[in-house]
């Protein structure tokens, strides 16, 4: 149970769950005990009419019933009494021809207790011992009460009833309030997800008073990323900038060295120069892909693709003819890392092919871009190796080899999938590059 | 060939002007943009080698500066920056060819023996003259025998000018104009000696000299 929400539902909803039970519990107890006592009472004090009575008067027994109350007199009326003086028993005229089974009791000692009633009634019973001129007399007086528990217990089931309703309503509204109150934790959540998968969308999401500190606080870490981003893309850009020149004149130094005849310091210059070439040159390129989340205005083909025909156009001086097949719409990707893996596909295509290049792209659920040359291809056995960094297949052609492995990085920062083979109608190298959406 | 590089920094623009001063031609070094401009503008180069990141005048606005006055020659972009977004303005600027830095001399050297030969209206790989072949590795005229014939540093430029223009009426002046430095003196009368010795070296009919024109080379 780690949930937030789940857990707060959980506690509101356990301590209703106990208030329920013990009102219940409640309902329960105090109606019948409050009922009890009132007839009891009520009881109590007629017994004491009737003892006064038998003190008195040794009348027969419906010259005083007739004085306690003409109820007692009524058959099957609910009210009794019995009066047992050890030798007769004395019975209300209401009790009709039952009788109710009550024990003697020693003079001073009262009982209260439930007995069935006749016609199923369901008699509360007060007994009472006391001494009537010498001999122990045993009162009794019954009352049936089965009508009082009936509207009781139906009051109870009502009261239950709507507290279930009472307590379900308010379920369901703390889990409502929960909800929302946590909505700016999950708005955080989410703008963490962003940040981790490179994005920079601060939050906008009005938050309470106590989560705004939270708010408050991911929203700067956010703006404190995307700087801390910025920054390093930019020192990195600066490093590998500053490095060039130096080592441009470092390469130059080195073959002066050859030229002056010592070939031994050349040669031994030479690969260490190409490993820190190498590494900067990459590292720059990867420094500069922005990746999925920055698409920016995303990735015109046409518009992109075309001054690139153009200026490779000058660069081959139209020795190559570039045809474009483009269609479907701009997709959300960054143009630079496009533009990068474009430029380094169709460069490689124009230096070795002959006099034609074909472009076949496809937008819309991602790019789906074929480059195909008319040029000697690349054999079977070879084609696993191309792509990998300093790896060039002929070393007279002007280049770092770095092209497709910075295509490569590329297609790899976008989860992409690239495949090379000989194209069917030109008979040269066949690049297949898929972006997904 | 006249050659211009504008390039910053301290070190590579000497160094560079050294390597491509052996390839036999003159080179002129800018330091800055303002003045790198103003040469390109001023000197008949047959070829300028442009860095983009200067401290006063970005390299791409003094390349749009050229070709806005119909200048045409041929421009080597060099440059740290070289992702395919600044390629793509550079080239379309009027770049013609873009090399990033750092860069093997030889590649270098490729690129601007290619673009010079662009620039050229012979553009042959191998230049010929009579029964000879001009070396362009070591500066000097072979046959097809392999006996050689060596050639000065001037004698070399000259016999190349000529060869990569042959037909045409070559002035003094343009001639002094795309051999030599811009810093160096420029005395006419010493191209006549080394026309003269050229002469002496290839035959007599090979160079015709156009009073009060200039000189042009005859090609059987």
């Amino acid at each position: 149970m780690n949930s937030l929400k789940s857990r707060i539902t959980l506690l509101v909803g356990i301590c209703l769950l106990l208030l329920l039970a013990a009102q219940t519990l409640g309902l329960r107890i105090i109606p019948a005990a409050l009922v009890q006592d009132y007839v009891a009472t009520r009881l109590e004090h007629d017994a004491d009419t009737l003892y006064a009575r038998l003190l008195d008067d040794t009348d027969p027994v419906n010259v005083f019933a007739r004085t306690v109350g003409i109820i007692y007199e009524t058959p099957l009326s609910g009210h009794y009494f019995r009066i047992d003086t050890g030798e007769t028993v004395l019975r209300s005229r209401s009790l009709w021809d039952e009788d109710l089974s009550i024990e003697r009791l020693p003079s001073g000692e009262q009982l209260i207790n439930r007995l069935p009633g006749p016609a199923g009634q369901s008699l509360l019973v007060y007994s009472r011992g006391y001494q009537v001129r010498g001999a122990p007399v045993t009162i009794s007086v019954a009352e049936d009460v089965s009508a009082m528990e009936r509207t009781v217990a139906r009051l109870e089931r009502q009261l239950l009833a709507v507290m279930l309703l009472g307590i379900g309503l308010v379920l369901f509204l703390q889990f409502l309030i929960v909800r929302h109150a946590l909505r700016p934790v999950d708005a955080a959540v989410q703008a963490c997800r962003k940040l981790e998968a490179g994005g920079s969308a601060p939050m906008t999401a009005r938050a309470p008073r106590e989560i705004e500190p939270l708010v408050d606080a991911v929203n700067r870490l956010i703006r404190h990323h995307g700087l801390r981003l910025e920054r390093t893309r930019r020192a990195l850009g600066n490093v590998s900038h500053a490095l060039k020149t130096p080592l441009a004149v470092l390469t130059q130094v080195t073959d002066e060295l050859e030229e002056r005849g010592d070939r031994a310091a050349a040669d031994a210059l030479r690969p260490q120069l190409k490993i820190i070439r190498n590494t900067i040159e990459r590292e720059l390129h990867r420094a500069r892909l922005a990746g999925r989340d920055h698409p920016g205005a995303g990735f015109n083909a046409r518009a992109e693709l075309e001054p690139l025909v153009e200026a490779l156009n000058r660069l081959y001086q139209s020795r190559v003819h570039i045809a474009l097949d483009i269609q479907g719409e701009t997709v959300p990707v960054d143009s630079e890392d496009m533009l990068e893996l474009f430029g380094n596909l169709l460069d490689n295509a124009c230096k070795w092919a002959r006099s034609q290049v074909r472009v076949t792209l496809r937008q819309g659920e991602g790019i789906h871009a074929v480059v195909e040359d008319d040029g000697p291809g690349v054999e079977e056995a070879d084609l696993g190796h191309l792509g990998q960094p300093g790896m060039r297949l002929d070393e007279a052609t002007p280049g770092h080899g770095l092209g497709l492995a910075i295509v490569h990085d590329v297609v790899a920062q976008y989860s992409g999938e690239i495949r090379y083979g000989r194209s069917l109608e030109l008979g040269g190298l066949k690049v297949e590059v898929r972006i997904p959406a | 060939m006249r050659v211009l590089i504008v390039e910053d920094d301290a070190e590579l623009g000497p160094r560079l002007r050294q390597r491509l001063a052996r390839e036999g031609l003159a080179v002129d070094l800018a330091v800055n943009g303002i003045d790198g401009r103003h040469l390109g503008e001023t000197e008949p180069y047959d070829l300028i080698i442009l860095d983009l990141g200067l401290p006063d005048l970005p390299g791409l606005d003094v390349l749009a500066a050229w070709r806005k006055i119909g200048l045409s020659m041929p421009v080597l972009i060099l440059t740290a920056r070289d992702g395919w977004r600044e390629r793509v303005e550079g080239l379309r600027a009027g770049a013609d060819d873009y090399l990033g830095k750092p860069f093997h001399a030889e590649e270098l050297l490729a690129r601007v023996q290619a673009l010079l030969r662009r620039g050229s209206p012979v553009r042959d790989m191998v230049l010929r003259v009579g029964a000879w072949e001009l070396d362009e590795q070591r500066q000097c005229l072979v046959t097809e025998s392999g006996e050689e014939t060596p050639l000065t540093a001037t004698e070399y430029r000259l016999l190349r000018y000529f060869l990569r223009h042959p037909g045409q009426v070559l002035s003094k002046t343009r001639l002094s104009e795309h051999l030599y430095e811009y810093e160096s003196e420029r005395d006419s009368n010493v191209l006549e000696v080394y026309v003269r010795r050229l002469r002496d070296k290839l035959g007599r009919d090979l160079i015709e000299t156009r009073r009060g024109q200039g000189y042009v080379l005859r090609l059987p």
